[in-house]
Protein backbone atom coordinates (compact mmCIF):
# COMPACT_ATOMS: atom_id res chain seq x y z
CA UNK A 1 0.00 0.00 0.00
CA UNK A 2 1.33 3.44 -0.90
CA UNK A 3 1.89 5.76 2.04
CA UNK A 4 -0.04 9.02 2.10
CA UNK A 5 3.18 10.72 3.09
CA UNK A 6 6.68 9.41 2.72
CA UNK A 7 9.59 11.51 3.94
CA UNK A 8 13.09 10.22 3.25
CA UNK A 9 16.32 11.72 4.59
CA UNK A 10 14.93 15.23 4.72
CA UNK A 11 17.56 17.73 5.84
CA UNK A 12 17.65 21.46 6.26
CA UNK A 13 20.57 23.01 8.03
CA UNK A 14 20.68 23.60 10.94
CA UNK A 15 17.24 22.39 12.03
CA UNK A 16 16.69 19.01 10.37
CA UNK A 17 19.00 16.12 9.69
CA UNK A 18 18.03 13.08 7.64
CA UNK A 19 14.49 12.79 8.92
CA UNK A 20 12.53 9.84 7.54
CA UNK A 21 9.04 8.57 8.35
CA UNK A 22 5.74 7.68 6.71
CA UNK A 23 2.05 8.36 7.29
CA UNK A 24 -0.46 5.72 6.23
CA UNK A 25 -4.21 5.93 5.69
CA UNK A 26 -6.29 6.06 8.85
CA UNK A 27 -3.26 6.90 10.94
CA UNK A 28 -2.26 9.77 13.19
CA UNK A 29 1.50 10.20 13.31
CA UNK A 30 2.81 12.63 15.91
CA UNK A 31 6.23 14.12 15.37
CA UNK A 32 7.17 14.96 18.91
CA UNK A 33 9.85 17.05 20.48
CA UNK A 34 10.21 20.22 22.49
CA UNK A 35 10.07 23.51 20.55
CA UNK A 36 13.26 24.19 18.66
CA UNK A 37 13.87 20.57 17.75
CA UNK A 38 12.92 20.91 14.11
CA UNK A 39 9.19 20.11 14.07
CA UNK A 40 8.07 23.43 12.63
CA UNK A 41 10.88 23.41 10.05
CA UNK A 42 9.80 19.92 9.02
CA UNK A 43 6.24 21.13 8.44
CA UNK A 44 7.47 24.16 6.51
CA UNK A 45 9.54 21.91 4.25
CA UNK A 46 6.55 19.65 3.67
CA UNK A 47 4.16 22.44 2.66
CA UNK A 48 6.78 24.27 0.61
CA UNK A 49 7.33 27.23 2.91
CA UNK A 50 10.96 26.25 3.44
CA UNK A 51 13.40 24.67 1.04
CA UNK A 52 15.14 21.53 2.26
CA UNK A 53 18.84 21.01 1.57
CA UNK A 54 18.34 17.35 0.75
CA UNK A 55 15.81 14.58 0.92
CA UNK A 56 12.76 13.24 -0.84
CA UNK A 57 9.11 13.91 -0.10
CA UNK A 58 6.22 12.05 -1.64
CA UNK A 59 2.67 12.95 -0.70
CA UNK A 60 -0.50 11.37 -2.04
CA UNK A 61 1.58 9.52 -4.61
CA UNK A 62 3.25 12.65 -5.96
CA UNK A 63 6.88 13.59 -5.49
CA UNK A 64 7.04 17.23 -4.46
CA UNK A 65 10.03 19.53 -4.49
CA UNK A 66 10.51 23.10 -3.38
CA UNK A 67 8.11 25.42 -5.17
CA UNK A 68 6.04 22.54 -6.56
CA UNK A 69 2.32 22.76 -6.20
CA UNK A 70 1.12 20.45 -3.45
CA UNK A 71 -1.63 17.97 -4.36
CA UNK A 72 -5.16 19.23 -3.58
CA UNK A 73 -5.79 16.35 -1.17
CA UNK A 74 -3.25 17.90 1.20
CA UNK A 75 -4.29 20.32 3.90
CA UNK A 76 -2.14 22.03 6.46
CA UNK A 77 -2.44 24.37 9.40
CA UNK A 78 0.90 25.87 10.26
CA UNK A 79 1.46 28.16 13.18
CA UNK A 80 2.62 31.12 11.13
CA UNK A 81 -0.11 30.83 8.52
CA UNK A 82 -3.22 32.94 8.57
CA UNK A 83 -5.47 34.78 6.18
CA UNK A 84 -5.77 38.56 5.78
CA UNK A 85 -7.05 39.93 9.07
CA UNK A 86 -9.91 41.79 7.40
CA UNK A 87 -11.52 38.57 6.24
CA UNK A 88 -14.33 37.10 8.31
CA UNK A 89 -14.16 33.50 9.41
CA UNK A 90 -17.40 32.63 7.64
CA UNK A 91 -16.21 34.28 4.41
CA UNK A 92 -12.95 32.34 4.46
CA UNK A 93 -14.76 29.06 5.11
CA UNK A 94 -17.23 29.73 2.29
CA UNK A 95 -14.42 30.74 -0.07
CA UNK A 96 -12.50 27.54 0.45
CA UNK A 97 -15.66 25.42 0.50
CA UNK A 98 -16.58 26.74 -2.91
CA UNK A 99 -13.08 26.24 -4.24
CA UNK A 100 -13.37 22.62 -3.16
CA UNK A 101 -16.77 22.35 -4.84
CA UNK A 102 -18.91 22.35 -1.70
CA UNK A 103 -21.91 24.60 -1.34
CA UNK A 104 -22.46 26.39 1.95
CA UNK A 105 -20.62 25.89 5.18
CA UNK A 106 -19.32 22.49 6.27
CA UNK A 107 -21.73 22.24 9.23
CA UNK A 108 -20.22 19.17 10.85
CA UNK A 109 -16.81 20.78 11.06
CA UNK A 110 -18.26 24.13 12.18
CA UNK A 111 -20.08 22.38 15.03
CA UNK A 112 -17.15 20.18 15.96
CA UNK A 113 -14.74 23.11 16.27
CA UNK A 114 -17.41 25.42 17.71
CA UNK A 115 -16.89 27.97 14.96
CA UNK A 116 -20.50 29.20 14.82
CA UNK A 117 -19.91 32.19 17.17
CA UNK A 118 -16.84 33.18 15.14
CA UNK A 119 -18.36 33.14 11.66
CA UNK A 120 -19.11 36.85 11.55
CA UNK A 121 -15.86 37.91 13.17
CA UNK A 122 -12.75 39.07 11.35
CA UNK A 123 -9.55 37.10 11.78
CA UNK A 124 -7.77 40.15 13.16
CA UNK A 125 -10.18 40.21 16.09
CA UNK A 126 -9.84 36.59 17.12
CA UNK A 127 -7.88 35.38 20.10
CA UNK A 128 -5.00 33.03 19.43
CA UNK A 129 -7.08 30.00 20.34
CA UNK A 130 -10.03 31.09 18.20
CA UNK A 131 -7.75 31.81 15.29
CA UNK A 132 -6.16 28.40 15.50
CA UNK A 133 -9.53 26.69 15.60
CA UNK A 134 -10.62 28.73 12.59
CA UNK A 135 -7.43 27.90 10.71
CA UNK A 136 -7.87 24.23 11.48
CA UNK A 137 -11.41 24.53 10.18
CA UNK A 138 -10.08 26.10 6.98
CA UNK A 139 -7.56 23.29 6.62
CA UNK A 140 -10.27 20.68 6.94
CA UNK A 141 -12.61 22.22 4.39
CA UNK A 142 -12.58 20.02 1.33
CA UNK A 143 -12.16 16.81 3.29
CA UNK A 144 -8.42 16.36 2.77
CA UNK A 145 -6.80 12.97 2.58
CA UNK A 146 -3.62 14.10 4.29
CA UNK A 147 -3.47 16.78 6.98
CA UNK A 148 -0.32 18.39 8.35
CA UNK A 149 -0.69 20.25 11.63
CA UNK A 150 1.87 22.20 13.59
CA UNK A 151 1.06 22.05 17.30
CA UNK A 152 -2.57 23.00 16.73
CA UNK A 153 -3.55 22.93 20.40
CA UNK A 154 -0.45 24.44 22.02
CA UNK A 155 -1.39 26.90 24.71
CA UNK A 156 -5.12 26.40 24.25
CA UNK A 157 -7.66 25.77 27.00
CA UNK A 158 -8.91 22.30 27.69
CA UNK A 159 -12.15 22.84 25.75
CA UNK A 160 -10.46 24.00 22.56
CA UNK A 161 -7.81 21.35 22.91
CA UNK A 162 -10.45 18.64 23.22
CA UNK A 163 -12.29 19.89 20.12
CA UNK A 164 -9.12 19.85 18.08
CA UNK A 165 -8.26 16.35 19.26
CA UNK A 166 -11.78 15.22 18.39
CA UNK A 167 -11.44 16.68 14.89
CA UNK A 168 -8.17 14.83 14.42
CA UNK A 169 -9.83 11.64 15.62
CA UNK A 170 -12.64 12.08 13.10
CA UNK A 171 -10.14 12.55 10.30
CA UNK A 172 -8.54 9.26 11.23
CA UNK A 173 -11.95 7.61 11.39
CA UNK A 174 -12.63 8.96 7.91
CA UNK A 175 -9.58 7.08 6.68
CA UNK A 176 -7.45 10.18 6.26
CA UNK A 177 -3.85 10.48 7.37
CA UNK A 178 -2.75 13.07 9.90
CA UNK A 179 0.77 14.19 10.69
CA UNK A 180 0.94 16.44 13.76
CA UNK A 181 3.95 18.17 15.20
CA UNK A 182 3.51 18.31 18.96
CA UNK A 183 5.54 19.48 21.92
CA UNK A 184 3.14 17.97 24.44
CA UNK A 185 4.13 14.35 24.85
CA UNK A 186 1.06 13.54 26.95
CA UNK A 187 -1.13 14.75 24.11
CA UNK A 188 0.92 12.73 21.65
CA UNK A 189 0.42 9.64 23.78
CA UNK A 190 -3.36 10.19 23.68
CA UNK A 191 -3.57 10.98 19.98
CA UNK A 192 -0.92 9.06 18.13
CA UNK A 193 -1.04 5.73 16.41
CA UNK A 194 2.64 6.20 15.82
CA UNK A 195 5.16 8.62 17.24
CA UNK A 196 8.33 10.01 15.72
CA UNK A 197 10.53 11.35 18.49
CA UNK A 198 12.59 14.28 17.27
CA UNK A 199 15.66 15.50 19.08
CA UNK A 200 17.86 18.32 17.74
CA UNK A 201 16.46 17.76 14.26
CA UNK A 202 17.14 14.02 14.18
CA UNK A 203 14.76 11.12 14.60
CA UNK A 204 15.46 9.63 18.00
CA UNK A 205 13.03 6.74 17.74
CA UNK A 206 9.83 5.82 15.96
CA UNK A 207 6.99 3.49 16.88
CA UNK A 208 3.69 3.22 18.67
CA UNK A 209 3.58 5.03 22.03
CA UNK A 210 3.28 1.74 23.89
CA UNK A 211 6.26 0.28 22.07
CA UNK A 212 8.40 3.31 22.83
CA UNK A 213 7.37 3.18 26.48
CA UNK A 214 8.16 -0.54 26.59
CA UNK A 215 11.71 0.35 25.58
CA UNK A 216 12.16 1.45 29.19
CA UNK A 217 11.54 -2.13 30.36
CA UNK A 218 10.40 -2.51 33.96
CA UNK A 219 11.43 1.02 34.87
CA UNK A 220 9.23 3.12 37.15
CA UNK A 221 9.31 6.88 37.59
CA UNK A 222 9.13 9.29 40.48
CA UNK A 223 9.27 13.06 40.39
CA UNK A 224 10.90 14.98 43.23
CA UNK A 225 11.51 18.69 43.79
CA UNK A 226 14.73 19.87 42.16
CA UNK A 227 16.32 21.12 45.40
CA UNK A 228 16.61 17.64 46.94
CA UNK A 229 20.02 16.01 46.82
CA UNK A 230 19.61 12.83 44.84
CA UNK A 231 23.18 12.18 43.72
CA UNK A 232 23.80 9.51 46.37
CA UNK A 233 20.76 7.39 45.61
CA UNK A 234 21.55 3.83 44.59
CA UNK A 235 20.07 2.08 41.53
CA UNK A 236 18.18 5.07 40.14
CA UNK A 237 18.82 7.20 37.15
CA UNK A 238 18.44 10.94 37.70
CA UNK A 239 17.14 13.34 35.08
CA UNK A 240 16.79 16.96 36.18
CA UNK A 241 14.11 18.67 34.10
CA UNK A 242 12.82 22.15 34.77
CA UNK A 243 10.57 22.25 37.83
CA UNK A 244 11.24 18.65 38.87
CA UNK A 245 13.92 16.01 39.02
CA UNK A 246 12.89 12.60 37.72
CA UNK A 247 14.15 9.40 39.17
CA UNK A 248 14.01 6.25 37.02
CA UNK A 249 14.55 2.76 38.33
CA UNK A 250 12.92 -0.40 39.55
CA UNK A 251 10.04 -0.09 42.01
CA UNK A 252 12.30 -1.40 44.74
CA UNK A 253 15.05 1.14 44.01
CA UNK A 254 12.52 3.98 44.06
CA UNK A 255 11.01 2.77 47.34
CA UNK A 256 14.53 2.80 48.79
CA UNK A 257 14.98 6.30 47.43
CA UNK A 258 11.81 7.42 49.21
CA UNK A 259 13.24 6.12 52.45
CA UNK A 260 16.45 8.06 51.94
CA UNK A 261 14.70 11.26 50.86
CA UNK A 262 12.12 11.25 53.65
CA UNK A 263 14.34 13.00 56.24
CA UNK A 264 14.95 15.83 53.77
CA UNK A 265 11.38 16.22 52.63
CA UNK A 266 9.38 16.04 55.83
CA UNK A 267 5.92 14.55 55.51
CA UNK A 268 5.78 14.46 51.71
CA UNK A 269 4.27 11.39 50.10
CA UNK A 270 5.93 10.38 46.87
CA UNK A 271 4.08 8.68 44.05
CA UNK A 272 5.74 6.01 41.98
CA UNK A 273 4.13 5.56 38.60
CA UNK A 274 4.65 3.61 35.39
CA UNK A 275 6.60 5.46 32.67
CA UNK A 276 4.93 7.62 30.05
CA UNK A 277 5.92 8.61 26.54
CA UNK A 278 7.57 11.64 28.02
CA UNK A 279 9.78 9.44 30.16
CA UNK A 280 10.66 7.43 27.09
CA UNK A 281 11.62 10.64 25.35
CA UNK A 282 13.73 11.87 28.25
CA UNK A 283 15.44 8.53 28.64
CA UNK A 284 16.07 8.04 24.96
CA UNK A 285 17.37 11.51 24.47
CA UNK A 286 19.73 10.69 27.37
CA UNK A 287 21.08 14.18 27.60
CA UNK A 288 19.14 16.08 30.22
CA UNK A 289 19.38 19.66 29.05
CA UNK A 290 16.84 21.64 31.04
CA UNK A 291 16.89 24.50 28.55
CA UNK A 292 15.95 22.19 25.72
CA UNK A 293 13.18 20.58 27.72
CA UNK A 294 11.42 23.72 28.86
CA UNK A 295 8.75 23.34 26.25
CA UNK A 296 7.76 19.85 27.33
CA UNK A 297 4.42 20.00 29.06
CA UNK A 298 4.39 18.38 32.46
CA UNK A 299 1.92 15.52 32.73
CA UNK A 300 -0.04 16.05 35.94
CA UNK A 301 0.81 12.58 37.18
CA UNK A 302 4.47 13.48 37.27
CA UNK A 303 4.02 15.94 40.04
CA UNK A 304 4.92 14.69 43.46
CA UNK A 305 1.81 14.92 45.59
CA UNK A 306 2.03 16.31 49.06
CA UNK B 1 -11.49 5.22 -1.31
CA UNK B 2 -11.55 8.20 0.99
CA UNK B 3 -14.56 8.56 3.19
CA UNK B 4 -16.07 11.95 3.81
CA UNK B 5 -16.02 12.72 7.48
CA UNK B 6 -16.15 16.40 8.29
CA UNK B 7 -17.16 18.03 5.05
CA UNK B 8 -18.60 17.03 1.75
CA UNK B 9 -16.64 17.49 -1.44
CA UNK B 10 -17.49 17.14 -5.04
CA UNK B 11 -14.73 15.28 -6.85
CA UNK B 12 -12.30 17.70 -8.46
CA UNK B 13 -13.64 20.82 -6.79
CA UNK B 14 -13.89 24.13 -8.59
CA UNK B 15 -10.58 23.88 -10.40
CA UNK B 16 -11.03 26.78 -12.68
CA UNK B 17 -13.66 28.24 -14.91
CA UNK B 18 -16.49 30.48 -13.84
CA UNK B 19 -17.21 29.12 -10.38
CA UNK B 20 -13.70 29.51 -8.98
CA UNK B 21 -13.21 32.87 -10.71
CA UNK B 22 -16.50 34.29 -9.43
CA UNK B 23 -15.84 32.97 -5.94
CA UNK B 24 -12.40 34.54 -5.85
CA UNK B 25 -13.60 37.84 -7.36
CA UNK B 26 -16.31 38.13 -4.74
CA UNK B 27 -13.96 37.34 -1.87
CA UNK B 28 -11.25 39.72 -3.04
CA UNK B 29 -13.65 42.51 -3.88
CA UNK B 30 -15.05 42.30 -0.35
CA UNK B 31 -11.54 42.31 1.08
CA UNK B 32 -10.49 45.25 -1.10
CA UNK B 33 -13.42 47.33 0.06
CA UNK B 34 -12.27 46.77 3.64
CA UNK B 35 -8.70 47.77 2.90
CA UNK B 36 -7.96 51.41 3.73
CA UNK B 37 -5.05 51.70 1.27
CA UNK B 38 -7.29 50.48 -1.56
CA UNK B 39 -10.02 52.96 -0.78
CA UNK B 40 -7.41 55.68 -0.42
CA UNK B 41 -5.64 54.94 -3.71
CA UNK B 42 -8.65 54.13 -5.83
CA UNK B 43 -11.26 56.41 -4.41
CA UNK B 44 -10.39 58.89 -1.70
CA UNK B 45 -7.13 60.40 -2.92
CA UNK B 46 -7.94 60.79 -6.62
CA UNK B 47 -11.42 61.92 -5.77
CA UNK B 48 -10.12 64.46 -3.29
CA UNK B 49 -7.72 65.77 -5.92
CA UNK B 50 -10.50 65.86 -8.48
CA UNK B 51 -12.72 67.79 -6.13
CA UNK B 52 -9.91 70.20 -5.31
CA UNK B 53 -9.16 70.72 -8.96
CA UNK B 54 -12.84 71.06 -9.70
CA UNK B 55 -13.23 73.66 -7.03
CA UNK B 56 -10.01 75.59 -7.57
CA UNK B 57 -9.31 75.20 -11.27
CA UNK B 58 -12.68 74.24 -12.58
CA UNK B 59 -14.64 77.04 -11.02
CA UNK B 60 -12.00 79.64 -11.73
CA UNK B 61 -11.45 78.61 -15.32
CA UNK B 62 -14.49 76.56 -16.25
CA UNK B 63 -14.48 77.53 -19.85
CA UNK B 64 -10.78 77.92 -20.58
CA UNK B 65 -9.83 75.81 -23.52
CA UNK B 66 -6.93 73.51 -23.06
CA UNK B 67 -3.73 74.45 -24.84
CA UNK B 68 -3.77 73.74 -28.52
CA UNK B 69 -7.01 71.79 -28.42
CA UNK B 70 -9.93 74.00 -29.29
CA UNK B 71 -13.12 73.08 -27.54
CA UNK B 72 -11.47 71.14 -24.74
CA UNK B 73 -11.93 72.63 -21.30
CA UNK B 74 -9.49 72.14 -18.44
CA UNK B 75 -12.15 70.14 -16.73
CA UNK B 76 -12.46 67.84 -19.74
CA UNK B 77 -8.89 66.80 -19.24
CA UNK B 78 -9.32 65.98 -15.56
CA UNK B 79 -11.66 63.02 -16.01
CA UNK B 80 -9.41 60.90 -18.26
CA UNK B 81 -6.43 61.84 -16.13
CA UNK B 82 -8.13 60.75 -12.96
CA UNK B 83 -9.38 57.59 -14.59
CA UNK B 84 -5.86 56.84 -15.77
CA UNK B 85 -4.50 57.52 -12.29
CA UNK B 86 -6.97 55.21 -10.65
CA UNK B 87 -6.38 52.50 -13.23
CA UNK B 88 -2.64 52.60 -12.76
CA UNK B 89 -2.96 52.82 -8.97
CA UNK B 90 -5.30 49.83 -8.88
CA UNK B 91 -2.81 47.81 -10.87
CA UNK B 92 0.52 48.86 -9.42
CA UNK B 93 -0.20 49.98 -5.88
CA UNK B 94 -3.16 47.86 -4.85
CA UNK B 95 -2.15 44.61 -6.52
CA UNK B 96 1.40 44.76 -5.22
CA UNK B 97 0.28 45.32 -1.64
CA UNK B 98 -2.52 42.76 -1.78
CA UNK B 99 -0.29 40.05 -3.20
CA UNK B 100 2.56 40.65 -0.78
CA UNK B 101 0.11 40.54 2.11
CA UNK B 102 -1.50 37.35 0.83
CA UNK B 103 1.94 35.75 0.58
CA UNK B 104 3.08 36.97 4.00
CA UNK B 105 0.00 35.53 5.72
CA UNK B 106 0.30 32.21 3.89
CA UNK B 107 -3.00 32.83 2.05
CA UNK B 108 -1.38 32.28 -1.36
CA UNK B 109 0.07 28.96 -0.24
CA UNK B 110 -3.25 27.92 1.23
CA UNK B 111 -5.13 28.87 -1.94
CA UNK B 112 -2.65 26.98 -4.03
CA UNK B 113 -3.28 23.83 -2.04
CA UNK B 114 -6.93 24.06 -3.10
CA UNK B 115 -8.07 22.78 -6.51
CA UNK B 116 -8.07 26.38 -7.81
CA UNK B 117 -6.03 27.02 -10.95
CA UNK B 118 -3.23 29.55 -10.61
CA UNK B 119 -4.66 31.55 -13.49
CA UNK B 120 -8.04 31.89 -11.80
CA UNK B 121 -6.50 33.69 -8.86
CA UNK B 122 -4.54 36.09 -11.05
CA UNK B 123 -7.55 36.68 -13.29
CA UNK B 124 -9.68 37.40 -10.22
CA UNK B 125 -7.19 40.03 -9.10
CA UNK B 126 -7.37 41.64 -12.52
CA UNK B 127 -11.18 41.57 -12.55
CA UNK B 128 -11.33 43.17 -9.10
CA UNK B 129 -8.97 45.92 -10.27
CA UNK B 130 -11.16 46.56 -13.33
CA UNK B 131 -14.33 46.63 -11.21
CA UNK B 132 -12.78 49.15 -8.81
CA UNK B 133 -11.57 51.31 -11.68
CA UNK B 134 -14.96 51.21 -13.40
CA UNK B 135 -16.81 52.18 -10.23
CA UNK B 136 -14.38 54.97 -9.50
CA UNK B 137 -14.42 56.36 -13.05
CA UNK B 138 -18.20 56.32 -13.24
CA UNK B 139 -18.30 58.22 -9.98
CA UNK B 140 -15.83 60.85 -11.27
CA UNK B 141 -17.74 61.20 -14.50
CA UNK B 142 -21.04 61.60 -12.66
CA UNK B 143 -19.66 64.36 -10.44
CA UNK B 144 -17.91 66.17 -13.31
CA UNK B 145 -20.93 65.97 -15.62
CA UNK B 146 -23.39 67.02 -12.93
CA UNK B 147 -21.30 70.10 -12.09
CA UNK B 148 -20.15 71.13 -15.60
CA UNK B 149 -22.16 69.10 -18.04
CA UNK B 150 -20.75 66.66 -20.57
CA UNK B 151 -17.71 67.73 -22.59
CA UNK B 152 -18.30 69.00 -26.09
CA UNK B 153 -16.04 66.33 -27.43
CA UNK B 154 -16.54 63.01 -25.67
CA UNK B 155 -15.86 59.42 -26.77
CA UNK B 156 -16.59 57.11 -23.85
CA UNK B 157 -15.98 53.89 -25.78
CA UNK B 158 -12.54 55.07 -26.90
CA UNK B 159 -11.82 56.14 -23.34
CA UNK B 160 -12.90 52.74 -22.02
CA UNK B 161 -10.66 51.03 -24.57
CA UNK B 162 -7.69 53.19 -23.61
CA UNK B 163 -8.32 52.55 -19.94
CA UNK B 164 -8.29 48.83 -20.64
CA UNK B 165 -4.86 49.24 -22.22
CA UNK B 166 -3.64 51.15 -19.13
CA UNK B 167 -5.25 48.54 -16.90
CA UNK B 168 -3.50 45.73 -18.73
CA UNK B 169 -0.11 47.44 -18.45
CA UNK B 170 -0.50 48.40 -14.81
CA UNK B 171 -1.99 45.07 -13.74
CA UNK B 172 0.88 43.31 -15.47
CA UNK B 173 3.32 45.52 -13.55
CA UNK B 174 1.42 44.91 -10.30
CA UNK B 175 1.38 41.14 -10.77
CA UNK B 176 5.10 41.16 -11.48
CA UNK B 177 5.95 43.37 -8.49
CA UNK B 178 3.57 41.56 -6.19
CA UNK B 179 4.58 38.18 -7.55
CA UNK B 180 8.21 38.63 -6.66
CA UNK B 181 9.41 37.62 -3.25
CA UNK B 182 9.38 41.09 -1.83
CA UNK B 183 8.98 41.57 1.91
CA UNK B 184 5.70 43.16 2.88
CA UNK B 185 7.56 46.17 4.24
CA UNK B 186 9.36 46.47 0.89
CA UNK B 187 6.05 46.44 -0.92
CA UNK B 188 4.72 49.04 1.49
CA UNK B 189 7.53 51.37 0.50
CA UNK B 190 7.82 50.50 -3.19
CA UNK B 191 4.14 50.67 -4.05
CA UNK B 192 3.50 54.18 -2.65
CA UNK B 193 6.70 55.35 -4.34
CA UNK B 194 5.36 54.08 -7.64
CA UNK B 195 2.12 55.81 -6.87
CA UNK B 196 3.86 59.11 -6.15
CA UNK B 197 5.82 58.81 -9.40
CA UNK B 198 2.61 58.10 -11.18
CA UNK B 199 0.68 60.84 -9.54
CA UNK B 200 3.22 63.62 -9.86
CA UNK B 201 5.35 62.68 -12.82
CA UNK B 202 3.08 61.18 -15.41
CA UNK B 203 0.57 63.92 -15.82
CA UNK B 204 -2.10 61.66 -14.43
CA UNK B 205 -2.66 63.37 -11.11
CA UNK B 206 -1.33 66.78 -12.06
CA UNK B 207 -1.30 67.84 -15.73
CA UNK B 208 2.26 67.65 -17.08
CA UNK B 209 2.06 71.04 -18.68
CA UNK B 210 1.46 72.50 -15.24
CA UNK B 211 5.02 71.66 -14.20
CA UNK B 212 6.63 73.30 -17.23
CA UNK B 213 6.70 76.75 -15.68
CA UNK B 214 6.74 75.79 -12.01
CA UNK B 215 9.36 73.01 -11.93
CA UNK B 216 11.01 72.41 -15.31
CA UNK B 217 13.11 69.51 -13.95
CA UNK B 218 9.92 67.69 -12.94
CA UNK B 219 8.51 68.34 -16.39
CA UNK B 220 11.63 66.72 -17.88
CA UNK B 221 10.97 63.65 -15.74
CA UNK B 222 7.41 63.46 -16.98
CA UNK B 223 8.58 63.32 -20.59
CA UNK B 224 10.44 60.05 -20.01
CA UNK B 225 7.94 58.48 -17.64
CA UNK B 226 6.20 55.58 -19.44
CA UNK B 227 3.07 56.27 -17.47
CA UNK B 228 2.99 59.74 -19.04
CA UNK B 229 2.74 58.08 -22.45
CA UNK B 230 -0.22 56.09 -21.23
CA UNK B 231 -1.76 59.19 -19.78
CA UNK B 232 -1.51 61.10 -23.07
CA UNK B 233 -2.92 58.06 -24.78
CA UNK B 234 -5.98 58.01 -22.49
CA UNK B 235 -6.59 61.70 -22.89
CA UNK B 236 -6.34 61.55 -26.65
CA UNK B 237 -8.67 58.54 -26.69
CA UNK B 238 -11.25 60.46 -24.68
CA UNK B 239 -11.15 63.01 -27.48
CA UNK B 240 -11.68 60.31 -30.06
CA UNK B 241 -8.24 60.32 -31.61
CA UNK B 242 -5.08 58.29 -31.52
CA UNK B 243 -2.34 59.89 -29.48
CA UNK B 244 1.07 60.65 -30.93
CA UNK B 245 2.36 58.45 -28.16
CA UNK B 246 0.85 55.30 -29.67
CA UNK B 247 4.25 53.81 -30.61
CA UNK B 248 5.36 54.20 -26.99
CA UNK B 249 2.09 52.67 -25.83
CA UNK B 250 2.56 49.77 -28.22
CA UNK B 251 6.01 49.31 -26.70
CA UNK B 252 4.46 49.31 -23.24
CA UNK B 253 1.94 46.68 -24.33
CA UNK B 254 4.75 44.47 -25.57
CA UNK B 255 6.64 45.09 -22.30
CA UNK B 256 3.51 44.14 -20.36
CA UNK B 257 3.19 40.93 -22.35
CA UNK B 258 6.83 40.12 -21.58
CA UNK B 259 6.16 40.96 -17.92
CA UNK B 260 3.32 38.40 -17.99
CA UNK B 261 5.72 35.73 -19.18
CA UNK B 262 8.27 36.69 -16.53
CA UNK B 263 5.54 36.71 -13.88
CA UNK B 264 4.55 33.20 -14.88
CA UNK B 265 8.09 32.06 -14.14
CA UNK B 266 8.94 34.07 -11.04
CA UNK B 267 5.58 34.33 -9.24
CA UNK B 268 6.26 33.15 -5.72
CA UNK B 269 3.20 31.39 -4.35
CA UNK B 270 4.88 29.72 -1.45
CA UNK B 271 6.99 32.49 0.07
CA UNK B 272 9.66 29.80 0.40
CA UNK B 273 12.52 30.67 2.72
Amino acid sequence: MTSLLSVTDLSRSPSLEEVSFTVERGEVVCVVGPPGNGGTTLMECLVGAAEPDAGHVEMLGVTVGPGDRRPPGLAAALRGESVPGRMKVGEALRLFSRLYGTRGLPRRMVDLLDLEPLLSRRFARLTDGQRRRAMLGLALVGNPELVLLDDPAAGLREGSRGRIEQAIGELRAGYGGVCVVLSDLAQAERLADRVVLLRAGRVLAEGTPSRLIRLLGSTYVMGVPPHLRVDRLQGVRVLPCGAATYLYGSREALENAIQELSPMSGDRVWSIRPPTLRDAYLTLSAVPEPAALEGVTEPAALEASA
Amino acid sequence: MTEIALTGRRPGGARGGGTALWTLVRAHLTLSLRTPVVLLAVLALPFAVLLTLLLVVGFRFPTIEFGAMPGVRVIDRLLPEMAGTVTAAAGILVLTLQLSEARATGMLRRLRRSPMRDGSYLAAQAVVAVVLVTASTVLFAAVAFIVYGAPRSWHPLYLAGALLVVAYCSISAGLLLGGMRMPRTGARVAAPLCFAMLFLCSGAGVPREGWEGVAPWLYEITTVNPLAQLNDFVFAASQGRLSDTWPAVAGLLVTAAVANLVTRRVFDWEGTS
